[in-house]
Order: structure tokens, then sequence, then C-alpha cells
């Protein structure tokens, strides 16, 4: 199943490239110019991951991460920013960022980041989905026993 | 640090000179002015740094990309590829933009004055300019408009600059209109957008250098359009409806009668 990936950025040299290159890669890219066309399309659409500009015109990438944790838990959220600061990246990370970014990167790089975050992500889901598996196989198993008592 | 003071012990005059060190003093002065330099400095170089970094990671991408599609075998890929390429110019001018200003606004000037035709500086500038198909452009000179006496390097800088920030203001498109006249000892060049407009509140810090509402720019490109129209003695005025649209006007003095 191909992944969603959502690009968020004001450049739209940097947004229309980033997402060629995602594409290319085999994932569905959605970009979004502004915070609150990124807000829009991830409350319409389950993105795997997020590539959020730091300094958006209408909104901080910081604000933005803040309104997309409480409407998007599971997605990844990668910052990528030409204003790499410490400040920034501390205040990033405690807002729910899961990586950090700085421009201009290597696109090897910034693909192996993005696959290896959403690996970790499907292992998550597996390993949930198996733990569900688990719980109701282990309620099935105790349900039997209390009926052979009775 | 000395000071004189007269006065009068037991009836007679005595002159009192009196000494403050104050190297220390002054050290200190030179030091806190060495470090407001040095955070000037800093500021700026993390702007530009920022500013620097998108037209960057966007040639890293398409050098990526463009590798990518030369070793496709599908000509539409090739062609995407010589699409690419072209907008590796498109950054290399804004890079260029973002050097040339900052080089604009620190270097000290000294305006040279030549009979220039606006028409074919007008031309020049939309000629470099990238105009999105969404702009309509008109261009109002009037007919055997006379030569008029600028400094042509420095006008073409700022109405540069006013073009750019026009387009920049009409994101859904609009109409870019540059008008130019002449009235007695002035020549005016005005760059009017039918774009979102001035708020009130901004109206006042517009040429403050590092002045920006824009997530992408330093905020240099109006203070280099003041400061480059003052050092020819000229002005630069500004007229902005919110929702409507914005006209920039500069207007140089012209020494004697070009033709």
């Amino acid at each position: 199943l191909k992944k969603n990936i959502l690009v968020i950025d004001d450049d739209q040299a940097v947004l229309k490239t980033l997402a060629r290159t995602l594409e290319l890669e085999g994932y569905n890219v959605t970009t979004a110019q502004t915070g609150r066309e990124a807000i829009e399309k991830s409350n319409s659409q389950f993105f795997n991951l997020a590539l959020i500009d730091i300094r958006l015109s209408d909104i901080e990438g910081t604000e933005l991460l803040t309104k997309m944790k409480e409407t998007t838990p599971k997605m990844i959220k990668l910052i990528i920013t030409g204003y790499p600061a410490l400040a920034n990246a501390t205040e990033a990370i405690n807002k729910g960022a899961d990586g950090y970014i700085v421009k201009p990167v290597n696109m090897n790089k910034l693909l192996e980041t993005v696959k290896e975050h959403l690996k970790k992500q499907q292992e998550a889901t597996k390993y949930s989905e198996e733990k569900v598996v688990e719980y109701i196989e282990s309620r099935a198993k105790e349900q039997e026993t209390e009926e052979a008592k009775t | 640090m000395k000071s004189v003071r007269r006065i009068v012990l037991g009836g007679q005059e005595h002159l009192l000179e009196s000494f403050i060190d104050i190297t220390e003093h002054k050290k200190l002065e030179a030091q806190l002015a060495e470090s407001q330099r040095f955070a000037a400095i800093g500021e700026t170089a993390t702007m530009i740094g920022h500013d620097l970094r998108n037209p960057l990671q966007a040639i890293t991408s398409i050098a990526y990309l463009a590798k990518k599609g030369l070793k496709s075998s599908k000509p539409e890929e090739k062609r995407e590829v010589e699409g690419l390429l072209e907008s590796i110019d498109e950054q290399v001018l804004y890079m260029d933009k973002i050097v040339s200003d900052l080089h604009d606004y620190a270097q000290s000037l000294t305006p040279k004055s030549t009979e220039t035709s606006l028409p074919d500086l007008v031309k020049t500038v939309l000629s470099t300019v990238k105009v999105p198909t969404t702009v309509k452009v008109s261009v109002e000179i009037p007919k055997g408009f006379p030569n008029v006496l600028i400094d042509s390097y420095l006008m073409r800088r700022v109405l540069t600059n006013l073009v750019i920030n026009a387009i920049q203001a009409m994101p859904k498109g609009g109409r870019l209109v540059i008008r130019t006249s002449k009235k007695e000892e002035t020549a005016t060049v005005s760059v009017q957008d039918t774009g979102t407009g001035i708020p009130e509140e901004d109206m006042h810090k517009l040429f403050n250098p590092f002045f920006t509402t824009k997530a992408k720019g330093q905020g240099l490109g109006l203070a280099v359009c003041k400061r480059l129209v003052e050092a020819q003695g000229g002005k630069i005025t500004v007229e902005s409806k919110p929702g409507k649209g914005t006209t920039f006007t500069t207007s140089i003095p012209q020494r004697k009668n070009v033709r």
C-alpha cells in the first residue's frame, strides 16, 4: 500500500521539487503552501508523514505542530528548516516533532530518513495490531474456560 | 577627562584642576559597540543564511531529479530534466538578489546620473523578472517620453525590487502597471499592483531594514529602494489600500533639462 506524505513549505520551488522526488520513490504526495492549507488537508485525509517547513507565511511551523498533534497524533512530523537554531529545534521536539532536518539536505539522506521513520511506524502499527489480536485471543480463551467451568 | 574650576580659599583665588581616568570607561564603550556590531552581523548572517538555504535546497533537489531523469530512457522524463534545469536560473537570480540587496544596503553610494531612456529601462527590468501568466502587465509611458537624468544602475535595482514585490503581492494574479511622468523638474516612475495591500499598522515600518511580513525574504528590498532613490536626491512614497492594492512612486529631481 502506498504511503501518504504531506509536504508543507511556502517556497514553491522547494515544495515542487521535494514533492516530485518523493513521488518518484513511490509515495502519494500532497502539498500545502500555508499552515491553514496543511491543517485542512490533514483533517480530510490520513497522512503517514509530514515534512513541515518551520517558517510559513501564516503560522510558525512549531505552532502548526501543536495544532496537528491534536488532530493527527499518529502522523510522523519531520521539521525541515533553513533556519537552524537550538531554540527552535528544542521547541520543535517539545511540541511533538519526530525529526529535524536542515536545508539544504542531501536528497538521498532525506529519502533514507523518511523511509526509516515510515518503517518504524509500520512496525509500531504491526506491533499494536499483534497486541490487539493477542488480547482478543487471551480473552476468548478465558471465556472458553469460564464457560467450561459452568 | 579634565575639568578646571575657579575657587576662592582664604581670600585667594585658585584654579582647581581635576582629572578622571576614563580609560576603562572608553574601553567598555568600545567593547559594547563591538558586541553590538557582532550581534547585528550575527542577526544578518542568520537571516541571509535562511534565505539562501531555500534556493540551495531547490537546486539540490533539482540536481537529484535531473540525475535521475538523465538515467531514464523515457522521452517525457528527459523533457522534465530540461524544465528543471531552466528553473535553476530562477533560483540563481533569487540568490543574486539576496546578495545584491545586502551589498546595496551596505556599500557607500556615489550615484552617477546619466541620460537614460525610461522605456528601455522598464523593458530591461521586465525582461529579467519572471512574471507569472496570471499577472497582466501594462506599461503606460507617453509617446516621445524624454530621456531623464538618473543613475540607471541604481534605478534598475529599485524598479526590479518594486516589480518583484508587486508580483509577490498578487499570488492569485492581478494587474501590474508601470507609469512614468515628468513634471517640472522631477521624473517619476510608479509601480502599481492590485494585490493584497499593506495593513495600516505596517505602513510606517515598510522602509525599515529587516522589516518583512513575508516568510521568505530578509526585508531589505524596500530599505534598499529608499536608500538608492535618496542617494539620487529623490524620494519614494507609497499608497496602499488593504485588499485593493499598492502603488510605490519614486521621484528623482532633474538637475538640468535633458532631451
